[in-house]
């Protein structure tokens, strides 16, 4: 659902200021998101963060997501909230290379540190730069991820 | 603070059998003397794969998956469900009045639920198990009420997408209002045991103290975050299920210790009374699901009746509804905190990701900033102040 | 353990017999297994409502060593079971299980990657009660069972 330029909040307009060559699009509950580089994600996540006039302060989620048929199959959604503008944000990355890897919050956002670790353990996708790499929900040497779309649910062992 | 030199402390492994982990939670602590150097969780010994579960089946069939994910307050995670698929689906607005506030009193049933075991737990393990047996005889008060309306004591299942599956029984209200003149009291009990009690304010002030940047910086959200004076309830910032036309006070505390999170609790369930209040007042007389056929499944009294009605309850049950494509995230107020639901359709009528934000996974890391420099028993304290739920924290 | 191992071969005993049966039918003490939403149910049977200690089980030890009942409650995951196995093995002869729920059971609704399909797999059950979770009158019915179970076995000319 897109709002055109009149009738759009002014933290919308300081959100496309802030992110000017980024189109911001909408999910279907109405939350703006931004599809944003590798190269981008950790400087667009402080912006949002620390930005006086944004302060998304709390990461609400972190996820990993597998579409097995798109050219760069593994996604990163954070969603994030600010109490100030009483808002979410959404911001998603793919994960390039093998293995998947994207930048790791946890540098210095202890919050995305568990989410990480399983949308590690989950799906695969490697976050460099995370201070404690480890599987958290599988024991540590399983050897596969669940959340991915050619694991069956059952799993193979019975 | 001194690195931490291996020869002088002591590993000790807590858990994941434990009487006072609440679940399966497995600490390892370093202790130096009685004092924790250092606290190292290891989870997932709950893990059962309800994201991976919810891929294969329908957004009908998940709703009883999500009881099991909180399972101290079942109601509150099938209607953040239930709440993010009508969302996904676009038909908010449909809901009915009548369901809204049904849904809402059961919403804060729930939590006044979730609040006394983690008050009896809590206790419990801080050595006043009087409260842990009247928390329990409350509680069966509110398995009453539960059990009257969905058949069901906890694990509910009662919402479903589009409004609640059934109507109030006969003398429901009158037994819920009874609740909420006597309930009061109760919780007076329980401050009387407590709230000046010198051994209580002994072993919860001053531990596991969280400054207001604690919270944003380790993302605790709920008791957590309010304890600590943030102003965090997602039924005033982003209001949902129709709670905006409430009236009911936000308790927040000041030093963010374990006893302001105990008394934030114990103000959460006299503001949650008030809204069951308002609740029982806005009843209406009205149906209690939407009138969306292809997607909320029909009353059952029509299937003998009417042929569009069992052949919509044929495709519901036997394929699903189709969703629209997209993603959607939805955060409703849990009483551990923050439950959202993330939700990734590919326009079929199973969801491509369903994915559960759960609160006492993102608090429970929280653990590792308060536990050291603390005394052993002083992590018992911690545990019940975060008010985890393993099946929460392991999905 | 126990008593048998102290007499010798070939002694039989009939009243004996009955006196520890009873004593240790009626002084039942569960050790805490409570995995998941069935602990919950089973915390609500020991509580004032439902009352678990008419039967002599008032005390939930915490330490298998003390305990001779295993009251599995909620669902066994995969890494849980070396943990299941440890406390069975650690308590001591004669010891009783019963499978609470229908995870402990069989798995449960969870047929995933990571769930146990039945604590069966991993130490022997005696007694199943189904449910997700049951109520704690068909948990006291599941231990009424067992207690009349435990009250005809013999349990000094089993040896066990």
């Amino acid at each position: 659902m897109t709002e055109d330029n009149a009738t759009r909040p002014e933290w919308i307009k300081a959100l496309s200021e802030a992110f000017p060559e980024t189109p911001l699009e909408y999910d279907l509950g109405g939350v703006p998101t931004l599809k944003v580089s590798r190269e981008q994600y950790v400087e667009a996540i402080k912006k949002l963060r620390d930005e006086p006039a944004l302060r998304f302060q709390i990461l609400s989620d972190l996820k990993g997501v597998h579409y097995p048929n798109d050219d760069e199959p593994f996604e990163v959604v954070t969603h994030l909230t600010s109490m100030h503008l009483a808002a979410q944000v959404a911001v998603k990355v793919r994960a390039g290379g093998d293995p998947p890897t994207v930048p790791s919050l946890s540098a210095f956002w202890q919050a995305a540190n568990w989410h990480e670790r399983e949308a590690y353990d989950m799906v695969g996708i490697v976050f460099e730069g995370h201070p404690d790499p480890r599987r958290i929900f599988l024991e540590e040497d399983a050897d596969f991820h669940p959340l991915r779309k050619e694991f069956p649910t059952e799993g193979f062992e019975d | 603070m001194a690195a931490i030199d291996e020869r002088h402390t002591m590993t000790l492994n807590m858990g994941p059998q434990h009487p006072s982990t609440h679940g399966v939670l497995r600490l390892i602590l370093q202790l130096d003397g009685e004092r924790v150097v250092s606290v190292k969780p290891i989870i997932g010994y709950l893990h059962r794969g309800i994201e991976k579960l919810a891929e294969g089946m329908n957004y009908h069939q998940v709703l009883p998956l999500t009881d099991r994910l909180d399972y101290t307050a079942c109601m509150n995670c099938n209607l953040g469900y239930v709440w993010a698929v009508e969302r996904l689906l676009g038909i908010e607005d449909e809901i009915p009045a009548r369901a809204k506030a049904i849904r809402v009193i059961m919403a804060e049933l729930s939590r006044i639920g979730a609040h006394h075991i983690w008050l009896g737990s809590h206790a419990n393990d801080i050595g006043a198990v009087t409260v842990f047996i009247y928390a329990f005889r409350d509680r069966e008060w509110i398995y009453e009420l539960f059990e009257e309306v969905s058949g069901q004591r906890m694990t509910v299942s009662y919402p479903r997408i589009g409004g609640v599956s059934q109507d109030l029984p006969d003398g429901w209200v009158e037994k819920c209002r009874d609740f909420v003149k006597r309930f009061p009291q109760r919780i007076d009990e329980y401050e009387k045991l407590l709230t000046k009690n010198r051994i209580w304010l002994k072993r919860t002030q001053g531990i596991g103290t969280l400054t207001p940047e604690d919270v944003f910086e380790w993302g605790l959200t709920g008791p957590m975050a309010r304890g600590s004076g943030v102003e965090y309830d997602i039924r005033r910032v982003l209001p949902y299920g129709g709670y905006e036309e409430y009236d009911f006070k936000i308790p927040l505390g000041e030093n963010g210790d374990t006893y302001d999170r105990y008394l934030c609790r114990i103000e959460e369930m006299r503001q949650s009374v008030r809204i069951i209040e308002q609740g029982l007042d806005r009843l209406e007389d009205g149906p209690i699901m939407a009138d969306v056929p292809k997607i909320a499944p029909p009353p059952k009294v029509e299937l003998g009746t009417k042929i569009e009605s069992l052949i919509h309850h044929f495709h519901l049950v036997l394929e699903g509804f189709d969703a629209p494509a997209g993603d959607v995230y939805f955060a409703s107020e849990a009483p551990k905190g923050e439950f959202g639901v993330y939700i990734v359709s590919d326009g079929g009528p199973r969801p491509h990701r369903m994915g559960f934000r759960v609160p006492s996974f993102a608090n429970l890391q929280s653990i590792v900033k308060m536990g050291p420099g603390g005394y052993l028993a002083d992590m018992v304290a911690l545990i019940g102040t975060i008010d985890i739920c393993l099946a929460d924290v392991d999905k | 353990m126990g008593i048998e191992q102290k007499l010798p071969d070939g002694i039989l005993t009939t009243t004996v017999d009955k006196l520890v049966n009873w004593s240790r039918t009626y002084s039942t003490w569960p050790a805490t297994m409570g995995l998941a939403c069935c602990a919950l149910e089973m915390m609500g049977a020991a509580m004032a409502h439902y009352d678990i200690s008419r039967f002599g089980m008032e005390i939930f030890r915490a330490s298998p060593r003390q305990a001779d009942l295993l009251i599995v409650a909620g669902t066994l995951t995969k890494k849980m079971a070396p943990v299941l196995r440890k406390i069975y093995d650690q308590m001591p002869e004669p010891k009783w299980v019963i499978a609470m729920g229908a995870c402990a059971s069989t798995g449960g609704i969870f047929r995933s990657y990571a769930v146990v399909q039945g604590a069966d797999r991993i130490v022997p059950v005696d007694i199943y009660v189904p449910g997700c979770p049951p109520r704690p009158e068909a948990l006291l019915y599941g231990i009424l069972q067992l207690l009349e179970k435990k009250v005809q076995q013999d349990s000094i000319k089993r040896r066990a």
